[in-house]
């Protein structure tokens, strides 16, 4: 596949992440999504949900940049606000998953 | 224009919808007559049915049902200029939200207390019943987890809110002995006490803040992520008049009185309205909704003129204290009132700021930067609140900011302590909002148990205590895990229009209900209006999320909103089909009420004296 925008980690400042989350992204395959949405309505509370990551390929990656890193090729929403971001892991009842980390709810 | 004209037209607009429209539906289509044995005294069990007076139950059920809501929604929707969000705000809440809550409320208590889910499947169907119990569940769990993250980020590293807030849960817990045990009916003099404590308890908090004592009461958010479901856990379990009624009362006392000062303060500085009418993002692209005003400003206000969360509400905690049939009107109809006030002051408060400025604060600084719009006022205003103010979307930060705004500039004297107000009303707030998840939790935990007792009939019983406990902790713990691992992030989006939903489906069970017992069958169209424009408003709202959704390959959310939007299809197709069946009978044949439950018989009206407890 040709990616729209292959940027290396020098031009993605804004998401990075972390060796624990990078060797748990190549036991899954090597390829993580941001999901990021700007609320169409205010409902009920002043919160804008951050970015969520997930395994895998975007479902339309003409919408993402593609990023390099480490081995890993993390697709990062376009429209996401230039906010330091970091993936990492979380352990929740030995359970390990994925998070973004970085995220001031509005 | 003077801003007084919309606070008093607002005024009168609700007054006359109070005394004549809600007394129409109170005597002619509910026909409400208190020989109708109340729930909490019928099944007056000590714990969840208890017979309470009518003020304490309007202040829990007001508190419960005003959310963030009433006080962010008005704010955001402020976007496409003050009148279509104020002329929702007026007719949504005088034809639709306070329709809805008083006849849910009416439902409910003729059902004993249950919830929404049983109403439904005892007066429409076992489909919708079965439906209905899946989608209020899901409703209320992200609800309470979406609310929760506003405390936390009202909360976390804030020990004056904490302090404050805190303080509130032993306060009512003395005010409840006192007013249930000690001097039971004592209602004014047990609210005069608690309400010196809760003052004082917020004027404490800044001397806390910057004492010893802070360390006490500061939490990261994590930690504040723990102690709500604990709380929420706590208000659940154990007895309705020790903590939670109380406590949403006295919480009224402050939330009333703060709206009823801005009120004042607003005669007082008589701000213009610097917002148009409507503005050029009427038709969509702006910089805080991005979509057009129908039907996002419906969705937006939310429950400043409707919300589908307080059908669970009206059916969960409030109807099993009411002690009158006739308080259904005050209570169901005058609540709604209330919260429908407090969004017009919330739109006020964003309207008097200068359009620039309003949207400098609610916009990031990209995309101000595309408007080319120049700051105003927001330089000083940032000076007096001690805190930038710029780019803080969201709508609690400009809020605030115009609260504070019209209580600073009451006198000139005042114009120094701007930020006290602001810090003030961002604590009051975290307020409004927690009352909101306390009374949700509870109404979450008679859901579950109402679901598991259709497998295990005690569960069904409000005052088993396994029950009690398994479905109290069972609650918490669900949206405290959303809460605590951030995964409500994933499934908040869909949130805003599955709530208004919610309200469309509860509509057209109270249409099944008014055609069951109303002696005209045109009277349905009491219900049945606003449930037509409310379906239709927004199921157009969830297929333009879906499709956004699939756009954006966000496909939990997609699945999930497609999922919510067949089932209360089903729901509607089963209703219009009873509705249609209703239609031919000549008399009302009247609401299922006459089969067993588990706990507690039902008397009808006209059971001799000595059938009554």
């Amino acid at each position: 596949m040709i990616l729209p925008a292959t940027l290396k980690m020098r031009d993605c400042q804004m998401v990075t992440i972390s060796p624990e989350a990078q060797d748990h992204a190549m036991k899954n395959g090597g390829e993580l999504y941001l999901e990021y949405i700007v609320l169409q309505s205010g409902c009920c509370i002043p919160y804008q949900p951050g970015p969520v990551v997930r395994f895998g390929r975007p479902h339309n990656p003409a919408r993402f940049l593609a990023a390099a890193m480490e081995g890993i090729t993390v697709f990062v929403p376009r429209e996401l606000p230039n906010v330091p971001l970091q993936i990492t892991v979380n352990s929740f009842m030995g359970f390990k998953r994925l998070i973004v980390e970085g995220w001031r709810h509005a | 224009m003077s801003s007084l004209y919309l606070m008093i037209g607002a005024l009168c607009c609700f007054a006359l919808a109070y005394r004549y429209y809600a007394a129409f539906i109170a005597a002619k289509v509910l026909m409400l007559d208190d020989r109708n044995i109340a729930p909490s005294i019928s099944c007056n069990d000590g714990q969840n049915f208890v017979p309470t007076n009518k003020w304490v139950v309007f202040g829990h059920h007001f508190a419960a049902i005003a959310g963030a809501g009433p006080l962010i929604g008005p704010v955001l929707a402020a976007q496409y200029g003050w009148g279509p969000g104020f002329f929702w705000i007026l007719l949504g809440s005088v034809f639709a939200g306070c329709v809805h809550d008083m006849i849910i409320l009416f439902a409910s208590y003729r059902h004993q207390g249950q919830s929404l889910s049983v109403i439904a499947e005892r007066d429409v169907g076992k489909i919708t019943g079965g439906v209905t119990a899946i989608v209020i569940l899901l409703i209320i769990i992200i609800a309470l987890a979406g609310l929760g993250v506003a405390v936390v980020n009202a909360l976390f590293n804030n020990p004056w809110g904490v302090f404050s807030i805190a303080m509130t849960i032993p306060i009512a817990m003395i005010v409840g002995v006192y007013m249930f045990k000690i001097r039971p009916g004592a209602i004014l003099s047990g609210s005069i006490a608690g309400f010196i404590m809760v003052i004082l308890a917020v004027l404490m908090g800044p001397y806390i803040a910057e004492s010893s004592l802070a360390s006490w009461f500061t939490f990261s958010k994590k930690e504040v992520s723990v102690l709500l479901p604990v709380y929420g856990f706590c208000a659940a379990a154990i007895p309705v008049w020790l903590l939670l009624a109380p406590r949403d009362y006295l919480s009224t006392f402050m939330k009333i009185g703060v709206i009823a000062a801005l009120g004042v303060g607003l005669l007082f500085v008589n701000p213009t309205i610097k917002m148009p009418f409507t503005t050029q993002f009427m038709s969509g692209g702006g910089p805080i909704i991005p979509g057009p005003w129908w039907p996002y400003v419906f969705i937006t206000i939310a429950c400043g003129a409707i919300s589908g969360f307080h059908a669970l509400i009206g059916s969960g905690t409030t109807p099993k204290m009411i002690e009158h049939e006739t308080e259904i009107t005050m209570i169901g109809y005058g609540a709604m009132l209330t919260e429908a006030f407090v969004a017009v002051m919330a739109l006020l408060s964003a309207i008097t700021l200068n359009p620039s400025d309003y949207f400098a604060i609610n916009t990031s600084a990209a995309v101000y930067a595309k408007l080319k719009m120049a700051v105003i006022d927001l330089p000083v205003l940032s000076q007096l609140v001690g805190l930038d103010v710029a780019h803080r979307p969201g709508g609690a930060i400009s809020l605030a900011v115009g609260m504070a705004h019209i209580f600073a500039n009451v006198g000139e004297g005042l114009r120094h302590t701007m930020k006290y107000w602001f810090q003030f009303i961002i604590m009051f707030e975290a307020l409004f909002i927690l009352t909101t998840i306390d009374a949700g939790t509870r109404v979450a935990r008679y859901i579950l148990q109402d679901i598991l007792g259709y497998a295990y009939k005690p569960f069904g019983r409000k005052d088993w205590i396994p029950g009690t406990v398994v479905c109290s902790a069972l609650v918490s713990s669900a949206w405290g895990y959303l809460l605590y691992t951030g995964d409500i992030s994933s499934i908040w989006p869909m949130f805003g229009v599955t709530n208004q939903t919610l309200s469309a489906l509860a509509l057209a069970i109270g249409t099944t209900i008014i055609l069951r017992i109303g002696t005209k069958k045109i009277y349905a169209l009491v219900t049945l209006i606003p449930c037509l424009f409310v379906t239709v408003t927004t199921f157009t709202a969830g297929i333009m999320n879906v499709q956004m959704y699939l756009a954006k390959g966000m496909l939990l959310n997609a699945w999930l909103s497609i999922g919510v939007i067949i089932l209360v299809v089903i729901i509607i197709e089963e209703n219009f089909r009873a509705w249609l069946r209703l239609l031919k009978t000549d008399k009302p044949i009247g609401m299922n009420v006459d089969r067993e439950v588990v706990y507690c018989p039902y008397i009808p009206a006209d059971a001799p004296p000595d059938a009554r407890p």
